[in-house]
């Protein structure tokens, strides 16, 4: 394929995109760079950092803010290049789509609690796998990975969805 | 197992419109794109308010737009 048979198909990607999957997309991406920030931060932690409940506690309130800066500088990115459309509410299939995407985000968050649930359990008893817990706090991590978890299938959810014909196939 | 499905005509309703796009059905009854192309695809069923937008858009009455078949399977 040449490069300007490769620009005719992502020309004619861009223009196949609704609104919708435009802000779906950055959405993706925005929770995509969190869980970035949230994993190299924790990779990156020494030992007394990874121990200490103040480092792991600043980390969080960290990790928030650059939720809260990238989900406002997306908003401000769909606001220039949209035609009104960013206030338009969404169509009745697009509210169908939404609900599946947060009946599989419900799903995944559910199955990270109850894990966490199950860890705190078998930790507090003093049971076999917990005490091999890879981090300290881990049953903190396993929540906030399952909530970051949740949002990216709910948005990669409604993402596939909105670009497939059908909602539920 | 029976299974049921909604057909349409709004492919030729809108070849015999001049060529209506999907785009502009879609702007005049005030979905997306992608609804109508789901609609006509017979992939996804609309509300009746949408199902008579439609029609309405195409100055037919509803059941010259959509239809309804029941099959065995």
């Amino acid at each position: 394929m040449t490069s300007n048979e490769k620009l005719k198909v992502l020309k004619a990607l861009l223009d196949s995109l609704s609104f919708r999957d435009l802000t779906l997309a950055l959405d993706l991406l925005v929770t995509g760079a969190v869980v970035y920030f949230y994993a190299s931060s924790l990779m990156a932690a020494s030992a007394e950092q990874l121990a200490s409940g103040v480092w792991i506690s600043q980390l969080l309130v960290k990790v928030v803010g650059v939720s809260i800066v990238l989900s406002i500088v997306s908003q401000l990115l769909l606001e220039l290049v949209s035609d009104g459309e960013v206030d338009q509410p969404m169509d009745e299939r697009e509210k169908q789509v939404s609900l599946v995407g947060n009946k599989y985000a419900l799903w995944t968050l559910q199955a990270g609690v109850c894990f966490a649930i199950g860890h705190y359990a078998l930790e507090q008893n003093g049971l076999g796998v917990a005490e091999r817990a890879p981090l300290p706090f881990f049953t903190l991590h396993i929540m906030v990975g399952a909530f970051l978890l949740a949002e990216l299938v709910n948005y990669a959810t409604q993402l596939i969805r909105n670009r497939m014909v059908t909602i539920y196939g | 197992m029976a299974e049921c499905a909604i057909t349409n005509q709004i492919r030729t309703l809108r070849f015999m419109a001049g060529e209506m796009t999907q785009k502009e059905l879609a702007e005049r009854v005030g979905v997306t794109r992608q609804t109508i192309m789901a609609i006509e695809a017979a992939k996804y069923s609309p509300s009746l308010e949408v199902a008579f937008k439609i029609a309405q858009v195409f100055g037919k009455p509803l059941e010259s737009v959509f239809q309804y078949q029941h099959r065995e399977l």
